[in-house]
């Protein structure tokens, strides 16, 4: 009873008893989350205000005669007339681990019925990206544990690399395994006990998607295990365009966080599409003026200004990174729109993904002519590069003689080496959803295409094979996978073993 | 130009004709601004005196501060604020004297957009945000 008393009476203290000054308007209009106030002649750009009800909203517009403002709550108690105030602080969230395994909504309040987050840090959603200074170039290889994109699209730690496709074509699920992946190495690593282990996390943001469809995405995570190291910014499509728009930055927040501290994150950002058209609703409501598609003319710093505060810093800023994936979904293919022109241009690469090549089966759909990774080889294990140099081209000389050869009856055996090898690569590649492949196998089954060991085999039987070498790997082959996780250099002692083992595969197939 | 950003710019002409030589509006001057628009018909005066309206309030409270007491007995404050004022804001301040219950004590004074006030029923409505 008495601690309860102290805590009130330790509260009264801490309060001042000055007299408060603020700054406040009035609402004149109030339109689909969006109030023009007027008054709040002192009020900040960006800075959060106060409506009646405890209700929170953002300066967005200032103007002449009024200040156009976005609510980040229920504006169903709000009316003409109320009064507004201003609070002197800019729109922060909690960061920090206490987020992890979390589901918080734009603001970073928690949605996940887990109780309070712990954390008493802040940090404001809107920041300056890293300067040319801090920064560091990119290295440091992030595994996807997709075949398909750490082979021929590898990814860096700190890059931002787009993906891009067509409705259903699998852009989520290379996020997912993505993340899933990152779990997996973190799980090695701090089992392994490598002081220099630097595990990855994670945050998905979740813009504009359906509430099952964010469901789905937190139950695959949870059955995978790999919702400990993910935080999940949650803002649907059944909530305003303001939280829309505020949660890639809000979640962007989260990661700098890990970056500031030393540490490597991920963020996913699904998607951006929606993001921007969340931005156009509220633009249009503010009356600004529009512009090509009726999106207002700032729309490419919208995402410039987020994205770039994805970054790799250097040793003497705590050599930590937050890598993006954002996402953006195209129309029948095209991908020379405005909103995916914008983020091309701004990322460093880009994963498309073909429907075409989805309605065949080859998943994940990517399309080699049209995907690149700007970091490139710089971004793998020396053991990966050594044994992936080719493929890239190697598949995109199959794709090209593939398209020829349907009009020619007689081939000559140069052209119909390449096209077997050609298929047999398209078959590897294949990969079930949520099942990412460790680095040291991936090597170990590029290596094997590289030696002919797919070669004898049926392309109709290659997926067969692939799985089980893999399983083969796993077991028997641990020994030379090990080396090549351990040191991530194809040495010839290594090679050996990898040779031995594979041979002993290849009986077991014949 | 639209008509509404035509109608605001004269409103402001308008009020620019209002003021004295001290800055503050005089009704004599407003009286014969109303009779003059009121010449010009509904559909042309309207706008312009909508937003003669907006400015003028604004205009106003600019230079007129509202001192809201829970009791009748605020002589003694306002007397002092009357005195302290005009050099804290650096002009002249009218004040008007209200009546506010709900303050339950202490006082709540708005000049323009800013509000400043010690009161208990504001204290109170801090601890209230600071245990929840």
């Amino acid at each position: 009873m008495s601690s309860i008393t102290d805590l009130i009476r330790k509260e009264i203290e801490n309060l001042s008893t000055d007299a408060t000054r603020t700054n406040v308007g009035t609402i004149a209009t109030l339109a689909d989350g969006v109030a023009r106030v007027e008054g709040l002649s002192k009020v900040m750009y960006n800075e959060m205000v106060e409506f009646p009800g405890n209700v929170l909203g953002i300066a967005l517009n200032l103007e002449e005669d009024s200040v156009g403002c976005v609510i980040l709550g229920e504006t169903s108690a709000l009316k003409e007339g109320d009064e507004v105030r201003t609070t002197g602080k800019l729109l922060s969230v909690p960061v920090g681990k206490g987020l992890l395994g979390r589901v918080v909504d734009a603001v970073g309040r928690p949605i996940d019925e887990k109780g309070p987050i712990d954390s008493d840090i802040s940090y404001p959603v809107e920041r300056i990206a890293p300067g040319i200074i801090p920064r560091k170039s990119v290295t440091q290889p992030l595994q996807t544990g997709i075949m398909a994109v750490d082979s021929m699209i590898p990814i860096g730690r700190g890059q931002r690399e787009l993906i891009i496709g067509d409705r259903s074509t699998g852009k989520t699920t290379i996020a997912i395994d993505t993340i899933i992946n990152q779990a997996k190495i973190n799980k090695k690593g701090e089992k392994s006990g490598d002081p220099d282990f630097r595990p990855v996390y994670c945050v998905y943001v979740a813009v504009g998607q359906k509430n099952s469809n964010v469901a789905r995405t937190i139950k695959v995570l949870e059955e995978t295990g790999a919702m400990d190291y993910v935080i999940i910014v949650s803002a649907p499509a059944a909530d305003n365009p303001a939280n829309q728009y505020l949660a890639p930055y809000a979640g962007c927040a989260m990661g700098e966080w890990f970056m500031e501290n030393g540490m490597d994150a991920l963020i996913v950002y699904d998607d951006l599409s929606k993001h921007a058209v969340a931005y156009r609703q509220i633009s249009l409501i503010l009356k600004r003026p529009s512009g090509r598609e009726a999106y207002p003319g700032d729309v490419f710093y919208l995402h410039s200004r987020l994205l770039e505060r994805s970054a790799r810093l250097n040793e003497d800023n705590g050599n930590g990174s937050l890598t993006a994936l954002p996402i953006i979904e195209t129309q029948m293919g095209d991908v020379s729109g405005y909103i995916p022109t914008n983020v091309i241009s701004i990322t460093d690469g880009q994963i498309f993904l073909e429907t075409d090549l989805f309605n065949k089966g080859i998943r994940p759909a990517v399309s080699v002519g049209l995907s690149v990774s700007r970091v490139g080889s710089a971004a793998q294990i020396k053991a990966y590069k050594k044994v992936a140099g080719k493929v890239k081209l190697e598949l995109a000389q199959f794709r090209e003689l593939a398209a020829f050869s349907q009009f020619e009856s007689d081939l000559d055996a140069a052209t119909k080496a390449r096209l077997d090898r050609g298929a047999r690569i398209v078959e590897i590649f294949k990969q079930t959803a949520f099942n990412p492949v460790p680095v040291e196998v991936q090597t170990a089954v590029m290596w094997a295409i590289q030696n002919d060991f797919f070669d004898s085999i049926e392309v109709s039987k290659i997926a067969e094979a692939v799985d089980s070498l893999k399983e083969y790997l796993y077991t028997q082959g641990a020994e030379a996978c090990d080396e090549i996780y351990t040191s991530g250099k194809l040495e010839d002692g290594t090679v050996e073993k990898l040779r031995s083992a594979l041979e002993d595969w290849k009986r077991t197939q014949s | 130009m639209s008509k509404d950003s035509k109608a605001l710019k004269i409103a402001k002409g308008l009020l620019l004709l209002s003021l004295n030589d001290e800055g503050r509006a005089e009704q004599q001057r407003v009286e014969e601004i109303i009779s003059e628009l009121r010449k010009e018909g509904v559909s042309k005066s309207l706008p312009i005196l909508q937003h003669y309206l907006t400015l003028m309030k604004r205009k106003i409270n600019s230079y007129q501060g509202v001192l809201e007491t829970s009791t009748d007995e605020n002589s003694t404050l306002s007397k002092i604020l009357s005195e302290k004022l005009p050099k804290a804001m650096g002009k002249k301040v009218d004040l008007v004297l209200e009546k506010n219950e709900p303050l339950i004590a202490g006082f709540k004074l708005r000049i323009g957009d800013d509000v400043y006030e010690d009161s208990l029923s504001s204290r109170i409505s801090r601890l209230k945000k600071s245990l929840t």
